[in-house]
């Protein structure tokens, strides 16, 4: 962590408040895209962002340095208030994905990857926002980011052996839908 | 067109994150006046001011204001409550202080109750009480005074022929109102009253096998003319058994009545004082 960003927090702590806007300049392009990875509308985005800060400067008293850095403090609560508003808002369309899924067999096991193409990245594309919206999340905590495992179990509230799991499942599913995809532009 | 382009899973899968990461970041930009909502939102919305560096959100203790009230203050409106609640009854030493109003009301009925049930009724003198109103309702007893003569109330009656006149195997009947005879008194026997009349054949003359009876008068006629119900003035005999058998049935469920209305009322009595009662004994 910044020596200038943990002097910020003590200020801020200390009783200056207009010192967080300075915080919100600093990472609220990346909180955008990160909100953005697994929300769609944009307007759910912007209100989920602000949400979020907000959130941050109430408990920023809970803030432990020493356990995560700000920004991933930050996607942590910011995670958390996105499941508060989608799941209010309903579009987490969580049984449209699971309907989806239903109908794909686990007989794939990703060989196809092996030949990956332009196309069969744009694919995976199409494919990752056809997942829920926390499987898009882990996905893009995972590859887009590269964060580590017990960064990713921090931000989502999980743990590294469960998201494990979890990714290995998305990477079946991904397989079958774009064999799916494909046999449909045939 | 497809390539020969070898991409490892994890590398299509990295590639294809990135790109979806700056589509969407490029279809959701973050917008400009950002920190100006935010800062608005907290200026608005949050009130309570953060703690000091270095303290918990659980560790932040929060204050509860409530107002100050001197012991002395405390007493006295204890005391008004108290006092309100007792205005029924008024504030003596004798009185217990841990007793309500509504406790005190409620105990009279029970001492009424008592008073009235400190002789127990035995199932004797309900039968008597009964008796009498069932003679009242009945309205066998005439109600004229028991003070009139008697031979004025016989001369009411038609002839009555002599049992030599019916000859044997032939029933005789006094007439007159059923009642002629019987309110001479509750107590009296039959016997004497029939005695105090002046025309009144004797069984002796009557004979064998020829039964008197005491009823309305009517045509004498060869069968037996049998009396209608209502008519008979007196229990007869052997209907007394069954009758005083019935009134006493009827004294016995007066009295469970009441027994049980008097448990109900100890019941009632003893949930308001919080006591516990022993389970009656079934006397049967």
């Amino acid at each position: 962590m910044q020596a200038d960003e943990r002097e910020l927090i003590q200020d801020i702590l200390s009783g200056r408040t207009e010192a967080f806007g300075q915080l919100v300049r600093q990472h609220g392009g990346a909180l955008t895209s990160f909100v953005a990875s697994f929300v769609s509308q944009q307007a759910d985005v912007e209100e989920v962002v602000q949400q979020a800060f907000v959130a941050a400067f109430e408990h920023l008293g809970q803030y432990d340095a020493n356990r995560a850095s700000f920004q991933t403090w930050l996607w942590r609560i910011a995670h958390h208030t996105a499941l508060k508003h989608l799941t209010r808002r309903r579009q987490f369309f969580i049984e449209e994905h699971e309907q989806a899924a239903q109908n794909l067999t686990d007989d794939d096991d990703g060989s196809m990857f092996e030949q990956a193409t332009d196309s069969r990245v744009r694919l995976l594309e199409y494919a990752t926002d056809q997942l829920p919206p926390d499987d898009q999340l882990l996905l893009h905590l995972y590859y887009a980011e590269e964060r580590s495992l017990n960064d990713i179990a921090y931000i989502l509230d999980s743990n590294a052996n469960a998201l494990s799991s979890r990714l290995y499942r998305i990477r079946q599913r991904l397989a079958q839908l774009i064999k799916h995809f494909e046999h449909e532009d045939e | 067109m497809k390539t020969n382009d070898n991409i490892s899973t994890e590398d299509a899968l990295r590639k294809a994150m990135q790109r979806r990461a700056q589509r969407r970041s490029a279809e959701c930009p973050a917008p400009a006046d950002l920190e100006d909502l935010v800062m608005q939102r907290i200026t608005s919305t949050v009130k309570s001011p953060l703690p000091t560096g270095g303290k918990s959100h659980h560790d932040r203790s929060y204050r509860l204001i409530i107002p100050v009230v001197s012991a002395a203050a405390a007493v006295l409106i204890g005391f008004l409550l108290w006092q309100h609640k007792e205005s029924p009854t008024a504030i003596t030493p004798e009185t217990d202080a841990a007793k309500s109003p509504s406790l005190a009301t409620q105990e009279m009925p029970k001492q009424q109750g008592n008073e009235k049930e400190a002789q127990p009724v035995t199932v004797e003198q309900a039968s008597q009480e009964h008796l009498l109103a069932v003679k009242q309702k009945e309205n066998v007893v005439s109600q004229k005074s028991e003070t009139e003569p008697l031979e004025q109330k016989i001369a009411g009656l038609t002839i009555v022929p002599t049992s030599a006149d019916l000859g044997p195997g032939v029933t005789m009947r006094l007439g007159g109102s059923a009642d002629t005879l019987a309110h001479k008194g509750v107590d009296e026997p039959l016997e004497q009253k029939i005695a105090s009349l002046t025309v009144v054949p004797t069984p002796a003359d009557l004979g064998p096998g020829v039964t008197m009876r005491l009823g309305k008068p009517c045509p004498i006629t060869a069968g037996v003319e049998p009396l209608q119900e209502e008519e008979v003035s007196p229990i007869p005999a052997d209907k007394q058994a069954l009758a005083e058998l019935y009134l006493a049935e009827e004294a016995l469920q007066v009295a469970y009545e009441r027994r049980a209305v008097r448990e109900a009322v100890r019941a009632y009595t003893a949930g308001i004082k919080g006591e516990k009662l022993p389970k009656p004994v079934i006397a049967f």
